[in-house]
């Protein structure tokens, strides 16, 4: 016999608060002695945190906020400075809002296309060994990730390519890069690689080159996973409707292989960020080598705890826009597609 | 087969009105997967407009067969001739053969990343060179024909299994070829939507009259449509017929044990 059930609510299963510490936190005398004895322990290390904070010098960095942001450049070029970051700030709101209200991708391409050669026309009397602190940081971390995307994106397809010689040569270097350290590249691309180009590159571009050869090789391997992650039947697909293998790739693999790649690429991404730092072991001044240099100066020299705390927490909110940034996209991309 | 006709196959594209020529000639054709023989001499001549289904069990090399018809395999011994040019390894004639050439997969293999019409559209603008406005008016009637106009610009993650696959149909139809391989188009659809895959297939083949090769364990269908069955195992084709014989006189063991089991459950 046919009959209809009612659909029901689900039951209510949150405990109470009380039930739920009761639970967690105090279920017998070990228990309850952890917690006692843990919480004992995080408020004495509080206490000690705030008491050091009352009594910090942030003057450090209060007084100092120029260092901190365009390093020991020339004082008459910091007025240009201070206006092309102004630029690419203004390039990132109207980007932001752009998004928001759906402008199509290739205006906000031309867009920063547009910003960024106004930028680099602002600095161009500038030197680029002169620049540092978080000026530097940025323009290491921005030129090593626009260079090592693409430059990542033609190995890692070289590493799928069917041509013996692209496929041996990509593999090659991917293995050798990622058999030495960062600091390594860095330090050859510093000493050795002088030998050849002489004074033609500055410090800074050899640091921009060592950190996108670097990169490179990890990027390649993530593009690569993201390609074989796409169903051999995509690639069959494409090539029974006559379209060339390059013209799949870039018009079947490739997209969906990027939207898999994200995690892993902002990830990369993240790091080379945070690499940008061991730039200071060549004697650069970015964000790191700033700090150092300031506790150098006498006024400064117990101030150890300021500088490094703060060097954290600008790490900190950068990376952590980066990867959220990062969910966003994921999210947006994910929608309606599969 | 005699020295005309190899001459014949030979000789380029059949004119209009060249009467009799294969479109499609398979001689003695081996394939190996490493030891592997999965293809053991097969011979075929398929005429223009003849709709040919090809059964066996799995593992019997149908599909391997119909995918070196457009070198998705490479065969390693024999001949492969397709609409008058022969397939080797020479990558020009690849290309001009697979874009006479449409395949429908089991897994349908839409793009999801593009929608219905994007997918249909697609290889007209980059392999044929039409326009953008071209391709999506030819993809509009052609997603109207397989019976989903509506549906142009959905996602194929949000359609059902039997639309995805007619919306591949009508992606294969798009570059105009003049043969369809079909491998086992409906093997992964629900039940119910199996017909309004095969109505589509029916009109292909009856109303355009197209050259179609279909790997099936649809019986009705090949009963219904098919001009010859083929009946493959272990790499060859052991039965080979009209369906009244194949259905009422199969001569092969093998044939009529698979006859039993698929027609008697």
């Amino acid at each position: 016999m046919a009959m209809r059930v009612g659909a029901l609510a689900p039951p209510d299963q949150r405990p109470t608060p009380l039930a739920w510490l009761q639970a967690n936190l105090f279920a017998g005398p070990w228990n309850a002695l952890l917690t006692v004895l843990t919480a004992a322990a995080l408020a004495a290390a509080a206490l000690r945190l705030v008491g050091w904070m009352l009594r910090a010098h942030w003057a450090v960095v209060g007084d100092n906020l120029r260092f901190w942001l365009v390093g020991p450049m020339p004082v008459e070029f910091v007025g240009r400075a201070y206006w092309a970051g102004g630029l690419i700030a203004g390039a990132a709101l109207l980007t932001v809002l752009g998004l928001r209200v759906r402008v199509a991708p290739r205006v906000l391409i031309g867009l920063w296309l547009g910003i960024l050669a106004g930028a680099g026309w602002v600095m161009s009397p500038v030197r680029l060994d002169e620049v540092g602190g978080f000026y530097l940081t940025l323009l290491l971390a921005t030129v090593g990730i626009g260079a090592s995307f693409p430059v990542g994106v033609l190995v890692g397809v070289g590493r799928v390519s069917r041509l013996p010689v692209i496929r041996t040569a990509s593999l090659l270097y991917i293995e050798l890069i990622r058999g030495v350290p960062f600091i390594t590249v860095l330090l050859w691309f510093s000493v050795f690689v002088t030998l050849v180009s002489g004074d033609a590159l500055g410090r800074v571009q050899r640091a921009m080159i060592a950190m996108t050869v670097f990169t490179s090789a990890y990027v390649a391997e993530i593009v690569r996973g993201g390609i074989q992650s796409v169903p051999r039947g995509q690639t069959e697909a494409a090539r029974a409707l006559g379209l060339s293998g390059l013209q799949a790739m870039r018009h079947i693999i490739l997209p969906q292989a990027m939207r898999n790649m994200i995690p892993a690429l902002v990830g990369q991404f993240i790091s080379l960020f945070k690499d940008t730092s061991l730039a200071v072991i060549i004697g650069l001044t970015e964000l790191v080598g700033t700090g150092r240099a300031l506790l150098a100066i006498t006024a400064y020299l117990h101030d150890v705890r300021e500088v490094y705390v703060f060097l954290i927490v600008v790490y900190f909110v950068f990376s952590y826009a980066m990867s959220s940034a990062s969910r966003r996209l994921e999210r947006r991309l994910g929608l309606g597609e599969r | 087969m005699t020295i005309a006709e190899v001459r014949e196959a030979e000789s380029g594209r059949p004119q209009p009105g060249d009467s009799g020529g294969p479109i499609i000639l398979l001689e003695d054709v081996h394939k190996w997967f490493g030891r592997l023989h999965v293809l053991r001499g097969i011979s075929l001549r398929i005429h223009p407009g003849e709709v040919v289904v090809v059964a066996g069990p799995s593992g019997s090399g149908k599909s391997t067969m119909i995918r070196c018809i457009n070198r998705l395999e490479s065969h390693q011994r024999g001949r492969i001739v397709v609409d008058g040019i022969e397939l080797t390894d020479d990558t020009r004639n690849i290309d001009a053969v697979r874009s006479e050439v449409g395949m429908v997969f089991q897994s349908f293999n839409l793009f999801p990343h593009l929608t219905a019409l994007q997918n249909v559209s697609l290889a007209p603008m980059k392999v044929r060179r039409w326009p953008r406005a071209r391709s999506e008016r030819v993809g509009l009637e052609l997603l109207e024909r397989v019976g989903m106009p509506e549906k142009a610009h959905v996602y194929p993650g949000q359609l059902s299994g039997g639309q995805q696959q007619r919306v591949a149909i009508a992606r294969a139809l798009a570059m105009q070829p003049k043969i369809m391989l079909f491998d086992e188009p409906t093997s992964a659809l629900d039940p119910e939507m199996i017909q309004e895959v095969l109505d589509v297939m029916k009109g292909l083949a009856r109303e355009a009259g197209m050259t179609m090769i279909v790997v099936t364990h649809e019986m009705g269908f090949a009963r219904e449509v098919a001009d010859r069955i083929l009946f493959m195992d272990e790499g060859a084709i052991v039965e080979e017929g009209a369906p009244e014989h194949f259905f009422t006189n199969p001569t092969h063991p093998r044939t009529k044990l698979f006859l039993s089991k698929i027609l008697h459950q």
